[in-house]
Formats: structure tokens, C-alpha cells, sequence
């Protein structure tokens, strides 16, 4: 095998695997309490470390995101100029910033303008965001709700059932509404859910069981 | 009606069909009949479901003067939801005098917090700050600063929300650990923190907790009550809504739920119209 | 040597009962694979979301449109891991896909930790069936940001201003799950969804023309691999399911007894 290949690909699928088994073993087992103190601090440490390249991969990422922008504006695509300029100059602001909260030391959460920049800017376009899923919703329901076939009859008689158990007009029509509702989401709904997450836990076993054997190693991309 | 007819009727029934069916009619629609409602209130009775009653019960039994803790921890996009569930609840748990401890595991909590406190002046009127509530802000690390407040808050954090010094606080004096609250409740809009507390507060400390989420996320929540973890669920906006009717406090909560009612009626009648007309062209189309 | 009682090894917290179930499982799931090593074969239920995704491809580059694919935002260092891992897997299908139909890749991610495996994925589906002339990073790997609503309504942009023939997402989502699914349905894209998040795979099922359901996205990377033994893995989760019904069964039948079986599995 070539080096190269070893490092690309034999080292991180270990490094993967190693890091699986030892933090498995590390929520499970403890022998006693000085062994458990070590445990906890190598299982600290671990965590630090990811915290760390979590934060150096969002460099990355804010890099992949300005040439990405940059690129579109040398193209000079008209309808995308304006907006790939607010998100550079955005991305430069809030980097200005946290060299800012470098140098002085106040952490940026705190930092009166940025604080600004948050309650004026995040918080309304997240909320505006949000609340077009109201509009999402409605299309969505209108185009899927229909009777074409017994099990889409049942599902459209819960979901009127359960529209109007949430709202006082579903109580000014029958007051009946709203424990039916309640009903359903704690008995048929919960039912139907178990099994689901039931089945996630199962594969999310079974993948670890790949990572653990090197077996599952598409996430990585080039194969040789 | 003969054949030919019948066609024309089903062509002109699927042109009325893509009329309905386009967004921007539905959109523009659902736009008028959730701000009319908040202009012009119908105030329609809402009932109060077991489940609320039950978390109105539970917090009314609660000794006066009990130290409770508050995960203060939604986005802003989950504020509509949820802050009229929190700001009921507090309000009926300063009335019964109870201490309140805030902390926020999300770094969007302290700012929804300030926005909260702000807006609604008359719950916090006449309550010491120090004294009555505190407020230790983000507290980083998930889970850990979950298992880290739980064994000691004055451990996990040096300085609260204002730059405090924690040790200054005479609140945190008294109750500093997870037994010494009598009830934790969490106001999240992500599942995880929910996990969060089950695991590092429940499970250890028998701390019993109210959980204040988001409709969607009633499903994914409803086995902690199920298995005795959670005391009971305030789910989305009619908690909220019903909470604020129990507590006498109408807010955004209860002025929401018309609108509530007058959307999902909208959406209900293009649920019903889309259905005939949907029929109506299958049985021309099959009778042919 | 003396022995050390089990309370004492074993994390009361996390429970022996679920660390003997990991055990077990892990164990059949290496008894399979190793059993298709030496050449038997089994039946593998068959996922249709999973072969829906070469028609997406097909028919995106007919209508001459690029292919849109999503795995969501966040970071891979919680719990969701898993679901990001396997929205890569299925990439790996889709990218190689992407390079023999000659089709136009897009892909948009909010995960600042894979925009090394997404870039080396894109390129070597496109490498591996000879259309190197094909990849351009900029163009077929997009990091947007790891901010929820701004994520999706960039990743809502992409869709529609690129006019996506095929829209594939599969990955943790939250309420982001139907902004990009109603985008898609906006522009007529061929969808296919799937996400382990239970909250939002009713979303999913409603608008796209196909989705994997839970578990079946775990399923899904295995079976993009090719490989025989790893797809043999996914009898281990079978074995994990008939294990739950047992149990459930069982509790049911023990109930009237006044024996709650659930009391003895948190041990």
C-alpha cells in the first residue's frame, strides 16, 4: 500500500473506530473512583478536541463561503451581486468583531453592537423564516390532504380532527374535539412513533458496528 | 347530462381546481385572516385541556416560597410559542412567592430573556432582584452545564447574566443544587436540552420537571410523561393560550388563538374544496 | 484474582441491561457480515427511495437541470452524527450517479466539519466515471452556514433560482425539513427525503415523491457502498427488531401479572 493511502484513508477510518470503542467504554463502564476521574478526564478531553475542530472547520467554512460569493460576483451575475455583497459584508462585520472581542477580551454575546446586530437582524429574519412554514404548511396540506384512497381518508379525518382540537373554533364547534385530540397524539401518535425511533437507535448500532470494522468508509469520499 | 357537457364541466372544475390550488391565493388569504383576528379579536372560548390544568394544579400545590429552576433556552423563531407559556407560568409562580433561578443552555436565551422581560415589566414589579429571581445567563457545554448546574450552580458559573459576582447572590446561597428546587421547568425549542435535563436532573436527582416546547415537538416528547420522567408538557402556543386564561393574565397568547382558529379554518376549507373538487372530476372522468 | 461486583464496573446510569443489548446486537451484525464473506448470500428488503434516486438523476439531466442535494446543518459533533454520516453515504451514490448520467451536482451543507468529505466525494463520483470536466468546487459544493433559518432559506434559494431538476435530501432535519421539501414542489423537482429525526419524516412523506423512513437512511449508505458484507450488516438491525417485538410481546403478556418488564431493562 502507498503511504499516501495509508494516510488518507487507513489512519482517520482507525482514528474513527478507536475513538468509537473508547467513548463507548467510557459511558458504560468505571472501575472505581480514581479510575472513573482519569476516564472522565480523557472523555473531557476528547470532547475539548472536537470542540476545537468543530471551531477551525467554521473557519473553513466562513473561507469556502466568501470565495463561493466572491466567484459569483466576478461573474458578474446582476440578480446575485446585491445579495452575495450583504453576506460578505456581513461575514466581514462579524469577523471584525470577534478579533474585536480577541483584543479586549469582552465575549462577543455581549458586546452591545453585536448584540444589536442580533436583535435586529437574526432575531426578525429566523422569526420571518419560521413563520413561512405557516404558509408551507397550508400548500402542503391543501395538495395532500385528499380522500384518493382509504388510509388517505383516515389520515385526512385525524388531521381535520386534530386541526380543529387545537384551535376554540374546533371547541365552539364540539367541545369533544380537543380530548379526542389529545387522545390521538398520546395513544395512535405515540404508537406510531416508538417504533420509528425504536428503529433509528437500531441502525444507528449497526452503523457504528460498520465505522467500528472500517466497513462503512463512503463518508470519506475517494476511495483509493 | 350528457357526455359532452360533463366534460366541459370537468375541464372548468380543473381550471377552478388550479385557481385554488395556486399559492398565492392561499397565501394572501392566510395573511388576512391571521392579522384581522389580532386587530379585531373574536374572542372565541378556548377550553383548557387536562394538561394544562394539570401543570396550573401542580405549580398552584407548590409550598409558597419554593426555589424553582428555569431553562430560559428557545430561539426567536420559537417565541411566538413559547414565550406566552413563560411568561404565564411566571407570573403564577411569583404570585405564590415562589424563588426563581434562570439559566439558559442556548446562547439565543439570555437575549429572548431581556426581549421577555421587557415586554411584559408588570410580572417582574415589586420582585427584588438577588432576592427573588436571578438570572446566571448562557451557561456553555450542552450537557455538561446541564450536570455541572445540577450539582452546583455556584461551581459551573463565577458571574451571572449581569456581571455579578455569583457568590453575591442571595438566591444562589439557598438553593445552589439541583435538590434544593422543587421544580426545574424547561422552556426549549430543541429536543436535545430535553434529553438534557431527563438524563443529568431527573435521573439523578429526582427533580420533577415541566417541559415548555413547541407543537411540533409535542410527539417527540410525549414518552417522558409516558414514562413518569416529566411531570407534564405545556405543547405550543394553546398552552400558552390556556395557561394565561387560568392565571387571568390574556396576553399574546390568547390573542393568538383566534387567528389560530380563523387560519386553521382557512386552511380547512381549501382542505374541503380541494376534496370536491377532486371527486367531482374522478366520477365525471370515470362515467365516461 | 478477586472479582469486582457489577455495580461497580458498570455505569448505573447507563445500565447493563442496554450495554448487554449493544453487545448482542454488534455481535450479529459481525456474525452476518462475516457469513456473506464466505460467499452466502441473503434477500435485502429492497428501499424504494433508495433506487427512486437514479430516475431523479436520469430525468434532471433530460430536462437539462442540475441535481440538488442537502444534508442539513449543524454540527457532527452531537447525537445526529450518525444521520450526517449516512447523508454522505447516500452522496457517495448520488455523486457517483451525477458523473455517469453527466448530470450537474449541487450540493448545499451547513456542517463546517464535511466540507472536506463533500468536496471529495463530488469529485470522485465525477472522477470515477470519467467526467473529470465535469467538476468545478465552487459550483458543486456549497457551504452556506451552520445557522438554521439562514441555511435553509439559502438552501431554498439554490433550489429555485437553479431551478434543481431532482431535490434529495437526507440528513437530521428540523422544521427546515418542509421550506425545502415546499421548494422543491415549487419548481417541480423529482424529491426524495429522508431523515431519522421522527418529528419531521411525516413532512417528508406528505411532499416528496419518495422518502426513507428512520432507520432506512442508516440502511441507505450501506447499500450505496456495493459492498456485500456491509449490506449483510443490516440483518443485525433486524435481529434488533424482532428482539424489540419479543420484549414488547412479552411485556404485554407479563402486564396482567403486575410485572412491569421496563422496571428490569432500566438496569
Amino acid at each position: 500500500m502507498e503511504m499516501s493511502v495509508i494516510w488518507r484513508r487507513t489512519v482517520p477510518q482507525l482514528l474513527v473506530a478507536i475513538i468509537l470503542v473508547v467513548m463507548t467504554a467510557l459511558y458504560f463502564l468505571y472501575i472505581d473512583k480514581t479510575t472513573k476521574a482519569t476516564l472522565n478526564y480523557w472523555d473531557q478531553l476528547l470532547i475539548n478536541y472536537s470542540i476545537v475542530i468543530a471551531a477551525l472547520a467554521a473557519i473553513v467554512g466562513g473561507v469556502d463561503l466568501a470565495r463561493y460569493h466572491v466567484a459569483l460576483i466576478m461573474k458578474r451575475e446582476r440578480e446575485q451581486i446585491p445579495f452575495s455583497l450583504i453576506t460578505l459584508f456581513l461575514e466581514v462585520v462579524c469577523v471584525v468583531f470577534a478579533f474585536y472581542a480577541l483584543a479586549t477580551g469582552v465575549p462577543i454575546l455581549t458586546q452591545p453592537q453585536f448584540s444589536w446586530i442580533y436583535l435586529n437582524l437574526q432575531v426578525p429574519t429566523s422569526s420571518a423564516m419560521y413563520s413561512i412554514l405557516v404558509f408551507y404548511v397550508a400548500s402542503a396540506a391543501y395538495r395532500t390532504f385528499r380522500a384518493r384512497n382509504p388510509p388517505a381518508l383516515l389520515l385526512l379525518i385525524v388531521g381535520v380532527i386534530v386541526m380543529l382540537g387545537n384551535t376554540s373554533l374546533g371547541f365552539v364547534i364540539w367541545p369533544g374535539f380537543t380530548p379526542l385530540k389529545d387522545w390521538i397524539m398520546t395513544v395512535p401518535n405515540a404508537a406510531g412513533y416508538r417504533p420509528i425511533v425504536i428503529g433509528v437507535g437500531l441502525g444507528t448500532i449497526i452503523l457504528g458496528l460498520r465505522l467500528i470494522l472500517r466497513k462503512e468508509v463512503t463518508w470519506m469520499g475517494r476511495r483509493d | 347530462m350528457d357526455g359532452e357537457e360533463g366534460l366541459k364541466m370537468g375541464t372548468s372544475l380543473k381550471r377552478l381546481d388550479t385557481i385554488i390550488g395556486t399559492r398565492q391565493l392561499l397565501y394572501t388569504l392566510l395573511i388576512i385572516f391571521t392579522l384581522i383576528p389580532m386587530f379585531f379579536p373574536l374572542r372565541l372560548p378556548i377550553s383548557i385541556s387536562a394538561r394544562t390544568k394539570k401543570v396550573y394544579n401542580y405549580i398552584d400545590n407548590l409550598k409558597p416560597g419554593s426555589y424553582i429552576f428555569i431553562d430560559f433556552d428557545y430561539d426567536p423563531a420559537g417565541r411566538g410559542e413559547i414565550e406566552p407559556q413563560a411568561v404565564a407560568m411566571m407570573k403564577h409562580l411569583f404570585d405564590k412567592k415562589c424563588k426563581l433561578v434562570m439559566a439558559s443552555l442556548g446562547t439565543t436565551g439570555p437575549v429572548m430573556f431581556e426581549i421577555m422581560r421587557k415586554t411584559n415589566p408588570d410580572i417582574f414589579a415589586g420582585k427584588e432582584y438577588g432576592k427573588d429571581w436571578v438570572n446566571i445567563g448562557y451557561v456553555a457545554g450542552g450537557e455538561s452545564a446541564a450536570a455541572g448546574l445540577a450539582r452546583s450552580i455556584s461551581g459551573t458559573v463565577a458571574m451571572d447574566a449581569y456581571g455579578n459576582p455569583i457568590g453575591n447572590l442571595p438566591l444562589i446561597k439557598e438553593a445552589d443544587k439541583a435538590e434544593q428546587f422543587a421544580l426545574a421547568i424547561v422552556f426549549t425549542t430543541g429536543t436535545d436540552t430535553l434529553y438534557y435535563f431527563v438524563r443529568q436532573w431527573f435521573t439523578p436527582y429526582k427533580t420533577p420537571l415541566i417541559l415548555g416546547i413547541l407543537g411540533v415537538m409535542g410527539p417527540a416528547a410525549e414518552p417522558f410523561v409516558a414514562a413518569g420522567q416529566a411531570v407534564e408538557l405545556m405543547v405550543g402556543q394553546v398552552a400558552g393560550a390556556e395557561y394565561e386564561v387560568l392565571v387571568g393574565r390574556p396576553g399574546i397568547g390568547l390573542g393568538a388563538m383566534d387567528a389560530q382558529s380563523t387560519s386553521h379554518a382557512i386552511i380547512l376549507i381549501f382542505i374541503i374544496l380541494g376534496n370536491i373538487m377532486f371527486w367531482s372530476v374522478r366520477l365525471r372522468g370515470e362515467k365516461r | 484474582m478477586n472479582y469486582l461486583p457489577v455495580e461497580q464496573v458498570i455505569n448505573p446510569a447507563a445500565g447493563a441491561v442496554s450495554l448487554a443489548i449493544l453487545i448482542f446486537l454488534s455481535l450479529s451484525g459481525y456474525y452476518y457480515m462475516k457469513l456473506a464473506e464466505r460467499g452466502r448470500t441473503f434477500p435485502v428488503r429492497k428501499i424504494r427511495a433508495f433506487e427512486a434516486i437514479e430516475e431523479a438523476v436520469a430525468r434532471s439531466v433530460e430536462m437539462g437541470r442540475p441535481v440538488h442535494y442537502t444534508i442539513g446543518y449543524g454540527s457532527l459533533r452531537t447525537a445526529h452524527a450518525p444521520q450526517y454520516t449516512a447523508g454522505l453515504g447516500v452522496l457517495t451514490h448520488v455523486a457517483k450517479l451525477a458523473g455517469k448520467y453527466g448530470a450537474r451536482l449541487i450540493v448545499t451543507h451547513g456542517v463546517p466539519e464535511a466540507i472536506a468529505s463533500i468536496d471529495e466525494i463530488v469529485r470522485d463520483g465525477y472522477f470515477s466515471e470519467g467526467r473529470p470536466e465535469l467538476y468545478n468546487p465552487v459550483d458543486n459544493a456549497r457551504y452556506l452556514t451552520d445557522i438554521q433559518f439562514a441555511y435553509a432559506s439559502s438552501a431554498q434559494a439554490v433550489i429555485i433560482r437553479e431551478n434543481a431538476g431532482a431535490n434529495i435530501v437526507i440528513g437530521p432535519f428540523w422544521a427546515e425539513s418542509l421550506i425545502l421539501a415546499e421548494a422543491g414542489t415549487m419548481v417541480g423537482a423529482f424529491q426524495i427525503g429522508g431523515t431519522a429525526r421522527d418529528v419531521q419524516i411525516p413532512f417528508f412523506v406528505l411532499v416528496c415523491d419518495y422518502a426513507f423512513i428512520g432507520e432506512e437512511i442508516f440502511a441507505a449508505g450501506a447499500m450505496a457502498s456495493g459492498d456485500i458484507p456491509t449490506l449483510a450488516s443490516i440483518r443485525g438491525q433486524d435481529v434488533g427488531k424482532l428482539l424489540s417485538i419479543v420484549l414488547i410481546v412479552l411485556g404485554l403478556i407479563l402486564l396482567p401479572f403486575g410485572v412491569k418488564l421496563a422496571t428490569y431493562l432500566m438496569w
